[in-house]
């Protein structure tokens, strides 16, 4: 086979290409990743250099046409700025053509032919989206005012989820290709266009066996992409002194009734909710995705009153944040593994933006897929470090699944990097446990200065209910 | 190892011990300063009629004591000012050429004639000297002074004036001050402190200045200063979180001074776009509103709205004239305006991403650390405008100069307007639109130091406006006397 069509089975379907096997991928030797993810690296930039047309302005501006090396792609890694750089009154007057307009800059599939006529919410948008073409437009939280579009199809969307199945049959010690169906325990909406959101359907299909009644929701609704922006603006608008701007469409008016009781049901208590979902699902094999202080509360009162092992063994308990600021507990990890009765706790690295999920090892580092490649720069300059030894820096990607838009990505996250074999036998790069966000690590440095810079951070639903007052 | 030891300076004496280390955030110098908590008890004034001191002095004794301090403030021949200098280029925002003609500068703000000017047009000098009387209608006498507060600054540390005011207006309003130092600017204070210490440590000036660093949000150690018990005043300089912050501590017997965060914005008259001269003279101007101070203050022009049209012929003209203003920006003297320190990683990659997107934006310059213009070809800022920064300007095209006011708010200071004629037509509408300094384009940065800021007269309320009412019954009603015609008196008026 030459390298070329090895490469190209690599990036179009990892699991054929590892033949369903995590330890597989994660096993080839340094230098033959490094070639096939080159080769797999420089296919994606040929295809993409003329069809997506931000990296076409991009490597224009920068005199960028060819890759010789994994470095080279470094200064066209897309800044998280990319995905939202439409102005974002386009989106507060509903012009969905030209936001539309503006996504077909990033992507090869065709949008010149969606019909958004009589369209006027962001909800409706999306629908036309996933009626009209393959693609699965997905959206950030908006926390910050605006939101972050990806554009990513369907197709991508399952090659997503074949992978993260492929992990998890390894991380549950299920063997490799198997299918056997979970339990997902899912604390939050059932549907939505976030890109959390967007995955339910995809996890129901390759985790639940395609059985709906295996997935089990806090809220059975969807999650309106238009409240998650209004809240997102009026948070913004706090910081600028501009809420008394912010004009609420009649649209959006009219499903105030829609929107409060959507809310009341997540209201219901989380706990609640979990413990119910633990009840219900003693001794099957579940997954259960949820915050690790949440999940040591419950653990401990379970042990409390006298109940441990209450799921399959082969389950998947992935505890996430209280990575900063929040001090666990001795042996937190113990009490949720007696409890919930697995031998190990795997917790993920993943993001919006980048088709990985980045599972962690025995020794606690997070051992990255193949098929995205790493890169870590150096914050302020940008400059990528080499690869080899111990760093620390910005985190970047380039993503070699991504077949319809362009797959590189330079992340808001600090990690600390080891190229250097891991002691658990993976030849894959691996990041420490301890990831922070650059954001949250830069403010509250005690600089003050009269200009007015954004910073408030209050609850956006009790601002959404106050507005809608 | 910490860069340098910033020492609390307590009431004309130097504290260094119990030094700890601060800073070093993000790569920042790292300094050591005493524990805050080992000066605490130290730092307020307890007892306010010890303020009496300040009393036994005249104004003009106070304006001389300045003039000497002043004196002493000459970069060429002050070591303590050419150190806190070497130390701010570690801290600050601003580079070494802006900081030095700052430092260079310093001495300029205590010269007799702006004090005194500072004193009398804010407040009024015979009311800071003396009890001044005036006759009410009803026959009332009153006499009024202005005496001094014990005050809290929470300065803010993008340009080293903001210190140096701050401690002229405890002086002329013969007020106690703590300073708490920013740590991008944690040395002006207190090398001004540490001068006057020099001229005459027992000075009641000298006596009523403390300065030193606590790491802002330390509530253990603010809620036990931010008392009533300790100050009356707190004049918090700063942005939204900070204020925002200080806020929890306002009760009643602790006032908030809000100098709080703010925005400029500048707008170009059509008229302008008539005229290539016009458009010569308005882009210098406009590029030194940009980059004096290197845009790190709330004075600096960021948003520009531009009446030059928003169809194709006027977008045409917005790009032209932000070329001009970028060449205008390249060309500013060193002491003046350079290539910013660090150029903030956030909006490099904002405005990169603008370069992809030529139907929205066109991005002028921006190379590297120099400045730029970005149009909005849309005619609405970018929405990342509050993050706008080293010298780089947002030049929204609108058709009509009014059409700018939709984007003005209660966070809107101040308003460079060209050409002059423009501004009298239009400054009623700004300022019932929220603008509350109104401006000469190419002067944003310039002001006096007596002007009102933020719409509020700051040293008219760092004092406290104390009443003698002088009432005579022979002019004035008095409620025993019986003054109604009926002679039923005033117990029967009020029931009635």
């Amino acid at each position: 086979m030459t390298i070329a069509t090895d490469a190209r089975q690599f990036s179009s379907d990892p699991t054929i290409y590892f033949d369903g096997s995590y330890k597989a991928a994660h096993s080839l030797p340094r230098e033959e990743l490094e070639r096939l993810q080159l080769e797999a690296l420089r296919q994606r930039f040929d295809e993409m250099r003329g069809g997506v047309q931000m990296l076409t302005a991009l490597a224009d501006e920068l005199g960028v046409t060819a890759i010789d090396k994994l470095d080279d792609v470094v200064p066209l890694l897309f800044k998280h700025t990319v995905y939202k750089s439409y102005p974002v009154s386009l989106l507060e007057k509903g012009r969905f053509d030209q936001i539309t307009k503006w996504i077909s800059r990033l992507t090869t599939v065709d949008l010149s032919s969606l019909d958004f006529s009589g369209i006027t919410t962001i909800d409706g948008w999306f629908d036309a989206f996933d009626a009209q073409s393959e693609m699965r437009l997905s959206h950030s939280s908006g926390t910050s005012g605006t939101m972050s579009f990806f554009p990513r199809t369907d197709g991508e969307m399952h090659l997503w989820f074949r992978t993260t199945r492929m992990l998890t049959n390894d991380a549950t010690g299920l063997p490799a290709n198997s299918e056997a169906p979970f339990h997902c325990i899912w604390p939050t909406y059932r549907s939505g266009r976030s890109t959390i959101l967007r995955s339910t359907d995809y996890q129901i299909q390759y985790f639940c066996g395609g059985d709906e009644s295996k997935f089990h929701v806090l809220n059975p609704g969807r999650m309106s992409s238009d409240v998650m922006f209004l809240a997102g603006r009026l948070r913004n608008a706090a910081a600028r002194g501009e809420v008394a701007k912010i004009e609420i469409s009649p649209e959006l008016r009219a499903r105030r009734e829609e929107f409060e009781s959507t809310q009341k049901n997540l209201r219901q208590s989380m706990t609640a909710f979990l413990e119910d979902a633990i009840e219900n699902l003693k001794g099957e094999r579940v997954i259960m995705v949820g915050a690790s202080n949440q999940m040591y509360e419950i653990a401990r009162s379970g042990l409390e009153r006298g109940l441990k092992d209450v799921f399959a063994p082969d389950s998947l308990i992935q505890p996430s944040g209280g990575a900063k600021g929040q001090v666990q507990p001795e042996g937190w990890r113990d009490v949720i593994k007696a409890f919930n009765g697995v031998d190990k706790l795997v917790p993920m690295y993943s993001m919006s933006e980048v088709m990985g999920a980045h599972s962690t090892c025995e020794h606690d580092r997070y051992h990255i897929v193949p098929w995205t490649i790493l890169f870590v720069l150096d914050p302020d300059t940008g400059e990528v470090y080499p690869r080899g030894g111990q760093h620390t820096g910005r985190a970047a990607f380039f993503d070699t699944m991504a077949n319809t838009y362009w797959g590189g990505f330079v992340t808001g996250d600090e990690v600390s990097v080891d190229w250097e074999p891991c002691k658990c036998g993976l030849t894959t790069p691996h990041i420490s446990h301890a990831i922070e966000r650059y954001s949250e690590k830069r403010g509250g440095d005690d600089k003050i200065s009269c200009a007015a810079a954004d910073g408030a951070h209050q609850s956006a639903i009790d601002f959404l209910n106050t507005a809608l007052d | 190892m910490a860069d340098f030891t910033i020492p609390a300076f307590i009431r004309g004496e130097l504290v260094t011990d119990n030094l700890i280390e601060f800073g070093g955030r993000g790569g920042d110098a790292t300094f050591l300063a005493p524990d805050p908590m080992t000066i605490l008890d130290r730092l307020p004034l307890k007892d306010p009629g010890k303020m009496a001191d300040l009393y036994a002095l005249s104004l003009e004794e106070i304006i001389d004591f300045l003039a000497e301090v002043g004196k002493r403030l000459e970069l060429s021949s002050n070591p303590l000012l050419q150190e806190a200098l070497e130390n701010s280029c570690l801290v600050s925002d601003m580079t070494r050429p802006l900081l030095e003609s700052a430092y260079a500068g310093m001495h300029r703000f205590f010269q007799p004639d702006l004090v005194r000017e500072i004193a009398d047009f804010q407040i009024g000098i015979p009311y800071l000297e003396g009890w001044v009387e005036s006759e009410m209608s009803n026959g009332l006498r009153v006499a009024q002074r202005a005496f001094g507060a014990r005050a809290l600054h929470i300065v803010a540390g993008n340009a080293p004036v903001i210190s140096t005011m701050s401690i002229i207006r405890n002086a002329v309003t013969r007020s106690d001050a703590i300073v708490k130092l920013p740590s991008n600017d944690c040395l002006t204070s207190l090398v001004i402190a540490r001068t006057m210490a020099e001229v005459d440590a027992n000075h009641p000036v000298t006596k009523h200045l403390s300065v030193a660093y606590w790491r802002g949000g330390d509530t253990a150690f603010e809620q036990r200063l931010y008392d009533p018990a300790n100050i009356e005043k707190i004049l918090a300089w700063g942005g939204f979180a900070s204020v925002k912050h200080v806020t929890q501590y306002i009760q009643p017997g602790l006032e908030l001074i809000s100098l709080d965060p703010k925005r400029s914005a500048t707008i170009i008259g059509r008229e302008v776009f008539e005229s290539d001269e016009a458009q010569a003279e308005a882009a210098v101007r406009l590029a030194a509103d940009i980059g004096s101070l290197n845009q790190l203050g709330c004075v600096n022009a960021r948003v520009i709205f531009a009446a030059c049209g928003t169809d194709g012929a006027g977008l045409a003209r917005a790009n032209a004239f932000g070329e001009r203003v970028c060449k205008a920006l390249a060309e500013l003297p060193p002491h003046i305006s350079t290539p910013a320190k660090r150029f903030d990683p956030e909006l490099r990659a904002e405005i990169d991403a603008l370069k992809l997107n030529p139907d929205f934006f066109k991005v002028i310059g921006c190379q590297e650390n120099n400045g730029g213009i970005i149009v909005s070809l849309l005619g609405e800022p970018v929405d990342f405008y509050p993050k706008l920064g080293g010298r780089v300007g947002n030049i929204v095209p609108i058709d009509d100069e009014l059409d700018a006011v939709a984007f003005m708010n209660s966070y809107t200071q101040t308003i460079g307007v060209y050409p002059e004629s423009l501004k009298v037509r239009i400054r009623d509408t700004l300022a019932l639109n929220s603008g509350q300094r109104i401006v000469s384009l190419g002067f944003a940065t310039s002001g006096h130091p007596g002007m009102p800021q933020d719409s509020i007269e700051p040293l008219r309320r760092m004092v406290k406006w104390i009443v003698d009412e002088i009432s005579d019954p022979a002019s004035v009603p008095a409620p025993w006397i019986d003054h109604t015609s009926n002679g039923k008196g005033a117990a029967a008026l009020a029931a009635a």
